[in-house]
């Protein structure tokens, strides 16, 4: 998809040919090898078929039999999702899954109304970090190029449409993920579904002033790591590491900040299926895969470590059977109700304050 | 505490980044520890860290370097670092003016959850476009000596005064933490000896490390 873009669009500077990997991203030697053009085997190929035509089959033409067949067979969708969406269909099924396209069909001319009449308080901001979403990806490198423009029109429609929260640094990753799988109408109305919670519980808190919803998912996420995994637990506590000095952007982008692509995607198909746990779920996995390791460091290369995990710990096919085996559940819920009661009169004084 | 061999410095200083967004905080950091710039960077969600020890004084300081957000809704989160930091430098775009209008709220903001002591470097970033530039050095100078702050003008594109700043700022908090330790010595002459590992500013980071904090 993103080679058409690139196809399409003949100002990209024509002078330097640049390589880039199967979604996009300009090659570099950190680039993992999952995500650079290997080619593959034809079984494999075989397989990736079969898989498409049962998705295929599943969703029905544009979508038309998805909500039926999710009502009947809702655990084969989810143990399908967790084995990754075909990266063809990857941008119909999150809006389905999402209830973005209900959105979409419920506010015909809504999004076109933001982008084009309303004027944000926003904007400056806005404009101030497109060059550095993504940066490094065809599709929104191009200085003013059609990337960077959909970018700015889908985040500048949604400060707008949701004042309180207007454009906070963060969105634009998330916006810019989406922004590579669907148009920018579709795109915006994804991000409403999040922040809004049209499937799940509303977002918005990790971007309204205070950010409240961050500091309970990183409370959460703290006496997580000290329940599943007691011995890093205290590690992290002799060593003074909080989760805020590592998760923050885990949560604020929901992995697609720093983490290779084609991690994050698969990490986004769970997502935007079963919710946030499973950020909490991948966060703790990652520790747990490299939990040897993290134990002995102290707390400078600990911080490294936290910002730097090895490849084999990237791989999805590794990292996400890790993560959907970590239950979390049952104590997500307690902790916020012990997270609200500690905080509850504090939160509620920062955001009318805020 | 015992001195690993790699990590032998007299003294750690932690120093935090604040200032607008868009301001160059992280190349500066990145400047300083790597001597690199990146004309791509993204920009920074939540803090990000960094340290290099270097000799300041005769004296061996390893600087432990803490960058943040600069979009105001983050200080819900950033200002937990201001806590135990013996310095901050202050960045502005000398090319953006309202970076410049924006140092006081910076300043009221260290005031709030920062140490009182703090020692606060202004710093006029992005001197390399020079034909953008819309802040004075006159203008920032003035305003800097009347709030008793350093003042320095930077590239971190052209690595200009980067080093100057950094070793500026840790000099300066060499010089008041040398005066304090001088101070408590007297009382206690036998709790800083030379070549022992002297680590101030106890805070959540480095408390447990602290032998002797501020």
């Amino acid at each position: 998809m993103e080679k058409k873009r690139v196809a399409d669009d003949h100002e990209v500077e024509p002078a330097v040919p640049v390589r880039v990997d199967r979604f996009g991203f300009v090659k570099q030697e950190q680039n993992s090898a999952e995500g650079l053009c290997r080619s593959r085997s034809a079984s494999e190929y075989e397989r990736e078929e079969r898989r498409i035509r049962k998705w295929r089959k599943m969703i029905g033409v544009g979508g038309s039999d998805w909500k039926h067949y999710i009502r009947r067979k809702p655990h084969v969708v989810k143990r399908r999702i967790r084995k990754g969406i075909p990266d063809c269909l990857r941008g119909l099924v999150w809006q389905l899954i999402s209830g973005s396209r209900d959105l979409l069909l419920m506010n015909p001319g809504v999004y076109e109304q933001l982008v084009i009449y309303e004027t944000s308080a926003s904007e400056l901001d806005i404009i101030r970090d497109i060059s550095r979403t993504f940066p490094s990806h065809v599709f929104f490198r191009q200085r003013h190029g059609p990337g960077q423009r959909s970018l700015y029109n889908v985040l500048k429609a949604y400060s707008v449409f949701d004042r309180d929260v207007g454009y906070v640094q963060g969105m634009g990753f998330i916006a810019g993920l989406l922004l590579l799988y669907m148009s920018e109408e579709d795109a915006f109305w994804l991000l409403v579904a999040l922040l809004k919670g049209a499937v799940h519980a509303p977002m918005e808190g990790l971007y309204l002033a205070g950010l409240p919803l961050v500091q309970q998912y990183l409370y959460q996420f703290d006496h997580l790591v000290k329940e599943h995994l007691p011995k890093l637990g205290e590690h992290f506590a002799q060593e003074m590491i909080n989760p805020s000095m590592y998760a923050s952007q885990w949560f604020i982008t929901v992995f697609s900040y720093s983490f290779p692509f084609h991690l994050a995607i698969r990490i986004w198909d769970v997502f935007l299926y079963e919710g946030v746990r499973i950020v909490f779920k991948v966060g703790l996995a990652l520790l747990k895969y490299c939990h040897d390791d993290l134990v002995k460091l102290p707390f400078e290369k600990l911080i490294h470590a936290l910002r730097n995990f090895p490849e084999d710990a990237l791989n999805p096919d590794v990292l996400l059977p890790l993560a959907y085996s970590t239950k979390v559940s049952k104590g997500l819920d307690v902790l916020k109700q012990e997270y609200e009661k500690q905080n509850g009169k504090q939160a509620e004084a920062n955001r009318k304050q805020g | 505490m015992a001195r690993r061999p790699d990590e032998e410095y007299d003294y750690l200083f932690k120093v935090v980044l604040i200032g607008d967004s868009g301001v160059g905080k992280s190349n500066l950091l990145s400047r300083f520890t790597r001597n690199e710039f990146c004309l791509e960077s993204k920009s920074t969600i939540g803090v990000e860290f960094a340290t290099r020890t270097l000799q300041v004084e005769g004296r061996t300081i390893k600087a432990q370097i803490w960058d943040t957000a600069g979009q105001e809704r983050y200080r819900a989160i950033t200002s937990a670092y201001y806590r135990g930091a013996l310095g901050a430098l202050l960045v502005y775009d000398v090319t953006k003016p309202t970076t410049f209008d924006n140092v006081s709220r910076w300043l009221k903001e260290l005031r709030d959850h920062a140490d009182s002591n703090i020692v606060i470097m202004l710093i006029g970033n992005k001197t390399d476009l020079k034909h953008l530039r819309a802040v004075a050095t006159e203008d920032a100078q003035s305003f800097a000596e009347k709030e008793g702050l350093a003042f320095i003008e930077t590239s971190a594109l052209e690595a200009t005064n980067v080093e100057k700043a950094f070793q500026t700022i840790l000099g300066d908090i060499y010089r008041i933490i040398s005066k304090k330790s001088l101070a408590s010595d007297e009382s206690a002459p036998a709790s800083i000896k030379e070549g022992q590992t002297l680590v101030v500013g106890a805070d959540e980071t480095n408390a447990k490390k602290a032998c002797c904090s501020s």
